[in-house]
């Protein structure tokens, strides 16, 4: 009885807001207003119980001897010098404290981060033809071939190269991502649709 | 054989740091362009906001840390274009780093002279998906006041209650998400997008079919609408937020560090083959 | 970027953690890895911390705690939501089925906005835009021809590896191929981006911070 209270949920829930979307009703659309109200409040709710996850786990790390302190640590300060002053300033994310720490921590560790993707993309790509040579030299051939057609460069040759990149864009590779996007969204709906009627076991 | 080889590889990131930075110096020092040529997704996106005149514009912010410096000159050039045509700018983001940029952005607008009644900011609406459906029916937040949220109020509070929206995707959350869930319920609101180049294959398909109303995406696109908008001949001497102040970084060290990528992909390619006559050694 | 923070927000002192910071992580290019771990972990923690900021003060003080305390017998559907929300973030040390019930909830409507976003934004439209349009010349026809021959190779890769007939396995290998092709597009993509993001970062360092070529 206890397991099943939650898949008649899911297929409940699912089948409410699917019709909502296919069928104009409005008692319907309150009740799907209602619901799309309640999933936004406990998605908030879950980021919270996700920082709260973290810290329990990290300040628990702190009192373990051998694991990385300072890591934790780090961890639960990057926490508190956010969520500290948010909480405390009339205006939340939006106070100066917020967004000083934002700006001077938050984006540029993260940018930098992100920028070295670019470097660190030589040795993986070493590594992918290592491991899986054929598929691999396939993906970094179809790379090159973009990167060549996206170099900045001036006059006719940079001419014919933008043309190239737009054709390449417009007719074989929007080919392929919308073979990608039908199968992705049909993998999606097939998914969807097992778990709304209960075909993929949501009770377990 | 190997091991010198191995010490160069063991240097190579910062080497390619180094040579990049190199270009980048040179791009500034020399004060080099972008090179933006010529882009009709540009040029279409700059004509198809100026219409939008003193229109209520709903920008949908959810760039990301990762790709916002590509986008940036291109979400500030079309920020400034709105601005100069009169239109009210209402903010919402659906990601948090969406939402941090945004607040900086929004606060870049007062600090450049933007009455206040035409900004207003919708914060961070929780849920991704489930937020843009919530925001269908409401967006604008209970404690919002001024006039423009009671004109919005009045229109439904909801996202169909603006003439248009433009999308400053990112990796979390961009135009595939808002043509799925509010095009496909508001199919009468025109959306607009703005996007990085990494995103650029899967939003395409959405412009092709048109069910984006513009996009720009990627950086030789980001050049060409900065200028469109800098160079607007329609525009007088403008001032504040509405001047062009952040224009595209110089494609130098773009072209440097695509080349030398170029290069060591190849090389990377080159290296299976080479392997075994070392021995298989890699 | 630190022109996100403002005039007022202590212009040299934030110029000068930026670029500490953006230094620390890349010290992973020298081999220093723990000051790289650690600005990761920082990261970390900021991250967390700004989106449980974001929940608690745009989402559920506004929309449940304020609405609540100020006429909780006026909001039902409210006092739901916060039994839910109690349900959720204590479920974890409560009997299982108490965190369950709002993670059904949870996983139903994404299932359902993701199965009709899916069909309705992207499946049919996506189908139809791939065909060639009436009266298109023969350039865009040959396009379209091409378009929808890829997509089709692409969309028989889904197949791929379960039993079907001996064209149709070719067919969804050689589309398997083409779809790593495609990925492979979008890794050059990719790079231009992490290109311009590496650029922006060494110019802030050069600029902003060192004050070379002002």
């Amino acid at each position: 009885m206890r397991r099943s209270i939650p898949a008649a949920l899911v297929v409940g829930v699912g089948l409410l807001l699917l019709l909502d979307f296919l069928v104009v009703n409005p008692t319907l659309g309150a009740i799907s207003g209602a619901i799309v109200e309640l999933v936004v409040i406990l998605f908030a709710a879950a980021a919270v119980l996700g920082a709260i996850l973290l810290a329990v786990r990290h300040a628990g790390a702190l009192a373990l001897p051998g694991g990385d302190r300072i890591g934790s640590a780090l961890v639960l300060v990057g926490m508190a010098i956010v969520l500290v002053p948010g909480l405390m300033a009339t205006d939340g994310a939006a106070a100066p404290s917020v967004r000083w720490v934002v700006g001077a921590l938050v984006v540029p560790i993260g940018a930098s981060l992100l920028a070295l993707v670019a470097v660190f993309l030589i040795p993986a790509a070493r590594r992918g033809m290592r491991l899986r040579p054929r598929d691999t030299a396939v993906i970094l051939v179809a790379a090159c071939v973009v990167v060549v057609l996206l170099l900045p460069l001036g006059g006719d040759v940079g001419a014919a190269l933008g043309d190239g990149a737009t054709w390449v864009l417009d007719v074989p590779l929007r080919a392929v991502f919308a073979g990608l996007l039908i199968g992705v969204s049909l993998a999606a709906a097939v998914a969807a649709t097992r778990f709304l009627f209960g075909l993929a076991g949501t009770d377990d | 054989m190997t091991e010198p080889l191995g010490g160069l590889r063991r240097t190579l990131p910062l080497a390619f740091v180094a040579i990049v930075a190199v270009g980048t110096l040179v791009g500034i020092r020399l004060d080099l362009g972008p090179g933006a040529g010529p882009a009709p997704a540009a040029t279409s996106l700059h004509a198809d906001l100026a219409e939008l005149g003193r229109g209520r514009v709903l920008v949908g912010f959810d760039a990301d840390i990762g790709t916002y410096a590509e986008i940036r000159p291109a979400v500030r050039a079309a920020l400034a274009q709105l601005v100069r045509g009169g239109a009210t700018i209402s903010m919402v983001s659906y990601t948090p780093e969406g939402r941090a940029l945004a607040l900086a952005e929004l606060d870049r607008l007062r600090r450049g002279g933007v009455e206040p009644g035409r900004l207003l900011d919708l914060g961070f609406h929780a849920g991704a998906e489930a937020g843009l459906v919530a925001g269908v029916s409401s967006i604008v937040p209970r404690e919002a006041d001024g006039a423009l949220a009671a004109a919005l109020r009045d229109a439904g509070a909801g996202i169909g209650a603006f003439d248009a929206v433009l999308v400053v995707g990112g990796n979390d959350l961009g135009p595939r998400s808002w043509v799925e869930q509010v095009a496909t319920r508001l199919p009468e609101v025109a959306i607009f997008g703005i996007v990085p180049t990494s995103l650029l294959p899967q939003a395409v398909p959405y412009r092709a079919s048109g069910q984006l109303a513009g996009l720009v995406a990627g950086a030789r696109e980001v050049a060409a609408y900065v200028a469109a908008v800098r160079d607007d001949p329609t525009t007088g001497a403008v001032q504040g937020a509405a001047q062009v102040t952040d224009e595209p970084p110089s494609s130098l060290p773009v072209l440097v560090g695509l080349l030398l990528t170029l290069v060591l992909l190849a090389e990377a390619i080159a290296s299976r083959w080479r392997a075994p006559a070392r021995g298989g050694a890699a | 970027m630190t022109d996100l923070i403002g005039p007022d927000g202590g212009g040299t002192l934030a110029t000068w953690v930026a670029a500490i910071a953006t230094l620390l992580t890349w010290s992973i290019l020298v081999g220093a890895r723990r000051p790289f771990t650690w600005t990761q972990r920082l990261l970390a923690g900021m991250l967390t911390g700004y989106l449980a900021l974001l929940a608690i003060r745009e989402v559920i003080v506004p929309r449940l705690i304020s609405p609540l305390a100020g006429d909780p017998a006026g909001h039902p559907l409210l006092l739901l939501g916060l039994l839910l929300a109690g349900m959720l973030v204590a479920g974890r040390w409560l009997p299982r089925w108490v965190g369950a019930v709002p993670v059904a909830i949870l996983v139903g409507a994404t299932a359902a906005f993701a199965l009709g976003g899916a069909m309705v934004g992207s499946v049919l439209p996506q189908i139809v835009g791939l065909l060639p349009a009436p009266g298109a010349g023969p350039a865009m026809a040959a396009g379209a021809v091409i378009s929808v021959a890829v997509a089709s190779l692409v969309l028989l890769a889904f197949l791929h590896g379960r039993s079907q007939g001996r064209v149709v396995g070719a067919l969804g290998a050689a589309g398997r191929w083409v779809m790593l092709g495609g990925v492979g597009a979008w890794l050059g993509y990719l790079v231009l981006s992490r290109l311009v993001l590496l650029s922006d970062r060494l110019a802030f360092l050069a600029t902003d911070w060192l004050g070379l070529g002002r």
